[in-house]
């Protein structure tokens, strides 16, 4: 099991109201989708589970991520976990080109892919951004570097919030191909998306959330 | 007919080589609400900040109510309060440690000071769907994705504009606050005849806000008309390509209720 939790819950700081969540098993090579309207705590949860520094209180049941209980994931789990946030594509180092960037990547991992570049095709990237830097390539762009960068680790789990808002329709397509062909390839999707067009592409299951 | 906003062969380059922009030419008519779509990288981005003068055209002209419009620095206050701007990026457009008030606040000052007639913020935020006082005591990082947007929203609407460019302003709501928003621009149009230029990539107001739809693709417009007509019977093959796609993920939205998991 890569992620199983059990009557979790969590709150931020200084709130009253807890987020319930539903009961969540995550296996290998499968992908979760999280739905909900606008405020019913779906980053949250991604936060709580998967930030170091979650400003709030989390309670649980059980709460085991790639085997191991939340309280103790600790750093191992860098190398295990890649986390995509909302609007990932600001986190992209403004003074390196997406070819540097990519490169920094790989010396980070432990066991990178061989060639990242491999994916620009898949994700429908021409190869002549490498040599651009992020404020010089569009939105959607940015969000498929994002995207590739996650996966230049080779993740176990790929947590994913909202990795469809920029793209357009036909970029949609290639990154449902995309997510399926790393999910063919044993990757565990944890994805939180409004889109139920695009989760229904990836999802095995889909939790939708209520507000509280 | 009465033109609001109107490119005349605009053209983008950006490091003198990569063409960005590509003659383009289009007319946003007053009350109207048109959307601009294309591939991601087609230049939609580009074209609205050269209308709200956040980058130069390497050529061409801006008109907006028939005069010439230059970059940000040569625009008159009540040019840049008709003409407003909803960012992509909400998490970058307001500052996390401000309260909603304080965001609205500015707005207003800015008239105040210039002695043009604004909305006052209780009102803004309830045409943005987020009515309540308490709400403009809240601190911005306490906000999702989406209530910052309608922040935005509401940012926007305080100086009385003519015209609101939203770049792609619903890619982080939900299908019910996105429906929402549809709403409210649609009602903004017919009470108070707010004009709309709309970068989006949603079917759901193609089909249901736009009246009129550009096509962009590298950088320059492979059709424009009608909504109906464009969604119908798309002309070019990439517009055509556009629409397989659109209905490839669409045609997916209904998920089958087995794998519907209710919270326990």
């Amino acid at each position: 099991m890569i992620v199983e939790l059990r009557k979790f819950k969590a709150r931020h700081g200084g709130q009253a109201a807890w987020f319930n969540y539903p009961d969540l098993e995550l296996e290998q090579g499968q992908c979760v989708v999280l739905m909900g309207k606008t405020g019913c705590g779906k980053t949250t949860l991604l936060n709580a589970l998967f930030q170091y520094s979650f400003p709030g209180e989390v309670d649980y049941e059980k709460a085991e991520i790639l085997g191991v209980d939340w309280r103790d994931r600790g750093k191992n789990s860098y190398g295990l976990v890649s986390y995509m946030p909302q609007y990932a594509q600001s986190g992209l180092n403004p003074s390196l080109t997406v070819g540097e960037q990519i490169d920094l990547v790989r010396r980070c991992c432990f066991h990178p892919v061989e060639n990242p570049y491999a994916y620009f095709e898949e994700l429908g990237l021409k190869k002549d951004i490498t040599e651009r830097y992020p404020f010089e390539i569009s939105g959607g762009m940015k969000q498929r570097v994002a995207l590739l960068l996650g996966f230049i680790k080779k993740p176990a789990l790929f947590v994913l919030d909202e990795p469809s808002s920029a793209l357009d329709y036909i970029t949609l397509v290639k990154t449902v191909n995309f997510l399926k062909r790393r999910k063919e390839e044993s990757c565990a999707i944890l994805m939180v998306s409004h889109h139920s067009g695009f989760a229904a592409g990836i999802a095995d299951k889909v939790k939708v959330l209520r507000e509280g | 007919m009465n033109i609001l906003l109107e490119a005349v062969g605009l053209n983008k380059k950006f490091n003198g080589n990569t063409t960005v922009l590509n003659n383009v030419c289009l007319k946003i008519r007053r009350g109207g609400i048109a959307a601009l779509i294309g591939e991601s990288g087609g230049g939609k981005t580009t074209l609205c900040r050269v209308f709200t003068g956040l980058e130069k055209a390497s050529s061409g002209k801006v008109l907006f109510k028939g005069k010439e419009l230059g970059t940000l620095r040569g625009r008159s206050f009540d040019d840049c309060a008709s003409l407003q701007y909803i960012f992509q990026d909400p998490y970058a457009a307001l500052e996390e440690e401000s309260t909603v008030s304080s965001v609205l606040q500015e707005p207003v000052n800015m008239c105040s000071r210039r002695g043009r007639d604004y909305m006052p913020p209780q009102e803004a935020l309830t045409w943005a769907g987020l009515a309540g006082a308490a709400f403009l005591g809240r601190k911005i990082k306490t906000l999702s994705g989406g209530q910052r947007q309608r922040v935005s929203l509401a940012r926007s609407l305080i100086t009385r504009p003519d015209l609101i460019i939203a770049d792609e302003c619903t890619a982080m709501l939900d299908a019910q606050a996105a429906a929402e928003i549809g709403r409210i621009f649609k009602k903004l149009n017919q009470k108070l005849g707010l004009s709309f230029l709309i970068v989006t990539h949603d079917a759901q107001f193609l089909y249901q806000v736009v009246d009129y739809i550009y096509v962009l693709h590298e950088g320059a417009i492979v059709e424009a008309g009608p909504k109906d007509r464009v969604l119908n019977i798309p002309s070019a093959g990439y517009t055509r390509e556009y629409m397989e796609s659109m209905w490839e993920i669409e045609g997916g939205g209904l998920i089958e209720q087995d794998h519907l998991c209710q919270p326990q």
